[in-house]
């Protein structure tokens, strides 16, 4: 009895364990678990958030902590080489004895009195008609090198009726004769005939002077103009506004002019044109529309500076329209005062740098500045929904607000998220010099729903809309200065489906 | 009544259980595996006995079952209940899972000496684990701002074939027995150092890590090469003792105490050590760069986590200690067929870790003997343990569970545990 009793509970309980349900067809049932993640961390200064201002601006910090916007550019540079050319020159003559007048003329009429050669050529042709034995001395004294006159021996023989001959100019000096408003240089011949000088008559005499490159060249030389010299300056600033103003309260363009030349230089500047999105500003004054000479240099180089500023041209409203790039044209001449002497070397050079400085002391005014980014969201499926909070201290003295608005691929504005209220980055309090005393601080917090996570997957592009403006509605001007700084910090919330 | 307030006194202490442990086998010294708790316990008979292989096996959980984990959503669809399994897990958990089987067991006794010799495999695995990681995982770290979680997990595994000699003797009412093991290291995963602790902070959710980590493993790589190869390698020796006394004041009563499983391996086949010790913190990425560039990289983010997390890496040997582990247990025969005890068991594993059991055993006829038991293991009493001893003439069957519901219906209990083999008295007529 004992034993069946245990035999049965053992049976009965070994029956229960034997009923299995299929465990691996188990799942998980519905989970949101919340992720907590910091996005941002920062501590930004005007250094961070103007770094995108072009290649040639740079912040400039005073010992006061003030902030310059700086752009520097070289406007024009020009070297003498590019405008005085000497041109070949070609000489033949009929019979002749012992010597040849060869004209060197010039263009423009220019008279020279000595010209060094850098390079050039020489090629001579010495012809006659009854061929012997003998020496001819090639020489021409005006052009001489260390000293040395230019001298070709040509040995004759009794077979020969020609000769060419080719000198290499490279280091050689003309003294020329000037008459008669021509330049010239004399070809003197001397033959020997057993060791006697004999007069014998050439057939013909060919010289050619091509390939000068110079390297000064001395007299009374005519009016130099150079080709008119375009640029633009890049700002990096405006591409993305649409309206509102920026007005710096001291803008100043400094333009600076160093110069070798040996002649007087007269400088242009045309069509100084600020140039933004919706229009052009030209920027006139007294010191912009006159023209601008610059002496002769001698033993120094001369140096000379133009200002402009609010108090002698229009540069504030020339900046208001918030440029994106100034352009400019220069016309550049030189020795308009001609046939005075002068000497003037291949390398003078003249140089003509412009600073462009923008203390960061503005009003910005109801400023709307709009950004597109192609985006392409990852897989949102899984999250429910995400709290962004965002919080910001801001000493600087402007206020932003921005709207995101996402568009699909056709353009189409499918959802648009108010970040914060009117604003969600609050300026700094400023005493009367414009200067920041307090930092602004908010915290916004934007909730974006299963919605809105499903519109930013559709999204194909995300335009941001931003705002900015200064102390009372930017009419009081503000002062930027080294101290200021935006502290920021991105979290999110998110629940997720995994 | 004096044995009830026994158990209510280690009640009392007893704050964590979660050993392997064989509660009801230490009762039954008609067996001689139960020499294996205790080398004092003396075979009853004179002569050989030849242990067949046998198997012991234990797993346990000392935070839910697989039906707190899984339960029945609707009429035929099973889900994963992680919250209710959060309900049951304490701070820091432990899943384990135990295999010996003994290849080889040889017993003799000669009057008040006795010795044996055994050749086992054994295979030791527990997985440490906070209810801060499950919490983590199922909630996120958003249920944990302001909070430090602790998330480092521990695993210590070890598999080793141990080769023991023991010896005991009757010295009037004490009996003594102590055992030398040799023991031959095949494979280990140990976790030294666990520190993992991720801290969010409540303002700007910045995250926090400390991650000090060390885990050394052996014999993995050959495992994976040539697992024959690796099943006969001695180059990772050991050595273990157990030592045990047993106390008979009367006739019907008997004290036993042991310690065992002293001893270390030494590991320097295939090793490998990974340690990891930095602290990282990111509160997110820096903007300062943003207005310049077109493209936001997290390259720099990522090189910075790697050379604070990229573990270090060496082939040192090391030394590992098996889990040293107590017995204390009190036996009293209340006739000619029936005894009651107490057992109390505790491994060290930086601290004590104890269970106990209260132990019946009748025998029925006198071919079957049955025992049970009721035990305090993995935090709970809902293990009740079974064993069915059946003898014909020289040979002994022995079936023995601590949690026989357990065995049979491993998917309702914390604890799975059963030992089943087969005892031969060698010489003709001899019975055990």
């Amino acid at each position: 009895m004992r034993a069946r009793v245990v035999t049965a509970i053992v049976l009965a309980l070994i029956a229960a364990g034997c009923f299995y349900d299929d465990l691996e067809q188990a799942r998980l049932p519905s989970w949101t678990p919340q992720l907590a993640l910091p996005l941002v961390s920062s501590e930004l200064n005007a250094g961070d958030l103007l770094s995108n201002i072009g290649a040639q601006g740079y912040l400039r910090y005073d010992d006061d902590g003030a902030i310059v916007l700086t752009y520097e550019a070289v406007v024009l540079s020009a070297v003498a080489g590019e405008v005085f050319e000497v041109p070949p020159v070609h000489f033949e003559a009929g019979s002749l004895t012992d010597h040849a007048e060869i004209p060197f003329d010039m263009p423009q009429g220019d008279l020279l009195a000595r010209l060094s050669l850098a390079s050039g050529i020489l090629t001579y042709t010495l012809e006659w008609s009854n061929p012997q034995q003998a020496e001819i001395i090639f020489s021409i004294p005006q052009i001489t090198k260390d000293g040395e006159v230019l001298t070709e021996l040509i040995l004759a023989d009794a077979l020969q009726s020609a000769y060419t001959g080719t000198i290499d100019l490279s280091g050689y000096t003309f003294e020329f004769d000037t008459r008669d408003g021509r330049n010239f240089i004399d070809v003197v011949l001397e033959t020997f005939s057993n060791g006697k000088l004999i007069h014998p008559v050439f057939g013909g005499l060919g010289v050619t002077l091509d390939d000068m490159d110079f390297l000064e060249v001395e007299g009374k030389l005519q009016s130099l103009h150079f080709d008119p010299r375009s640029d633009t300056l890049d700002l990096g600033l405006g591409r993305n506004w649409i309206s509102g103003n920026v007005v710096f309260v001291k803008p100043r363009i400094l333009l600076t002019v160093e110069s070798d030349f040996g002649l007087p230089v007269l400088l242009r500047i045309d069509n100084f044109l600020a140039v933004s999105n919706t229009g052009t500003a030209q920027l006139s004054g007294s010191v912009i529309n006159s023209a601008w000479e610059i002496p002769p240099a001698s033993a120094a180089v001369v140096q000379d500076t133009l200002n402009a500023t609010a108090a002698n041209s229009n540069i504030v409203d020339f900046l208001s329209i918030s440029p994106t790039h100034i352009s400019y044209q220069v016309n550049l001449a030189a020795n308009l005062l001609a046939g005075q002497s002068a000497v003037l070397r291949q390398n003078d050079q003249i140089t003509m740098t412009a600073h462009l400085e923008l203390p960061l002391e503005c009003m910005i005014q109801d400023v709307v500045l709009l950004d597109t980014f192609d985006v392409e969201f990852p897989d949102v499926e899984n999250l429910h929904s995400v709290d962004i909070n965002l919080w910001f201290e801001n000493s600087f003295p402007h206020t932003i607000s921005a709207q995101v608005l996402l568009s699909d691929s056709t353009g189409v504005i499918i959802d648009s998220l108010l970040i914060g209220d009117d604003t969600f980055i609050v300026a700094g309090a400023t005493n009367e010099a414009g200067d920041v005393i307090s930092p602004g601080e908010k915290t916004s917090v934007v909730r974006l729903d299963m919605e809105t996570l499903a519109n930013l997957q559709r999204a194909q592009k995300i335009i941001i809309r931003a705002g900015l403006s200064t102390d009372e509605g930017g009419t009081r001007p503000v002062r930027y200065t080294t101290a200021n700084h935006l502290r920021c910090k991105v979290s999110a919330l998110a629940t997720v489906s995994p | 009544m004096r044995y009830a307030l026994l158990l209510w006194f280690i009640a009392g202490i007893v704050t964590v259980t979660t050993a392997q442990q064989e509660m009801l086998l230490h009762a039954l010294h008609e067996l001689p595996q139960a020499g294996s708790l205790n080398p004092a316990i003396a075979p009853k008979k004179e002569g050989w006995i030849l242990s067949l292989p046998s198997v012991a096996f234990n797993y346990g959980n000392n935070a839910f079952t697989i039906d707190d984990l899984i339960r029945r959503h609707g009429a035929d669809s099973l889900v994963y209940d992680i919250p209710r399994v959060l309900s049951k897990l304490e701070v820091q958990n432990v899943i384990q899972y135990q295999l010996n089987v003994d290849l080889l067991r040889v017993s003799w006794r000669k009057r008040n000496l006795f010795l044996s010799a055994l050749v086992s495999e054994k295979v030791n695995t527990k997985f440490y684990y906070s209810d801060d990681l499950v919490h983590f995982a199922w909630y996120g770290n958003g249920a944990h701002i302001g909070d430090t979680v602790r998330l480092g997990p521990r695993l210590d595994a070890h598999y080793y074939r141990e080769l023991s000699v023991s010896g005991g003797y009757v010295l009037g009412k004490f009996t003594v027995g102590i055992r030398a093991k040799f023991l031959a290291g095949l494979g280990n995963v140990e976790t030294h150092v666990g520190q993992l602790d991720l801290y969010t902070d409540p303002v700007d959710y910045a995250l926090t890590a400390v991650a000090k980590y060390e885990v050394q493993t052996a014999g993995l790589e050959n495992f994976g090469e040539d697992p024959w190869r690796a099943a006969g390698n001695f180059r990772n020796p050991g050595i273990a003792a157990d030592a045990g006394i047993t106390y008979t004041p009367f006739p019907r009563l008997s004290f036993q105490a042991s310690i065992g499983n002293v001893g270390t391996i030494w590991w320097s086949d295939d090793v490998k050590k990974y340690s990891v010790d930095g602290t990282y913190e990111f509160g997110g990425i820096a903007l300062n760069n943003f207005f310049s560039v077109d493209t936001l990289t997290l390259k720099n983010l990522g090189d910075t986590l790697k050379a604070t997390f990229l573990p270090r890496e060496d082939s040192l040997s090391y030394a590992s200690d098996l889990v040293p582990r107590g017995y204390i247990g009190v036996r009293w025969k209340a006739g000619s067929r029936t005894h009651v005890g107490v057992v109390v068991q505790g491994e060290y594993v930086g601290d004590i870790r104890p269970s106990f059991a209260a132990t019946v055993g009748h025998r029925l006829f006198p071919f079957l003997e049955l025992a049970t038991s009721v035990a305090w293991k993995n935090r709970t009493w809902e293990n009740v343990g079974l064993a069915v001893v059946f003898q014909w003439k020289q040979v002994q069957v022995y079936g023995i569970s601590d949690n026989f519901v357990g065995a049979i219906q491993p998917r309702h209990s914390r604890n799975v545990n059963f030992r089943i083999g087969a005892n031969v008295a060698l010489g003709q007529g001899q019975k055990m």
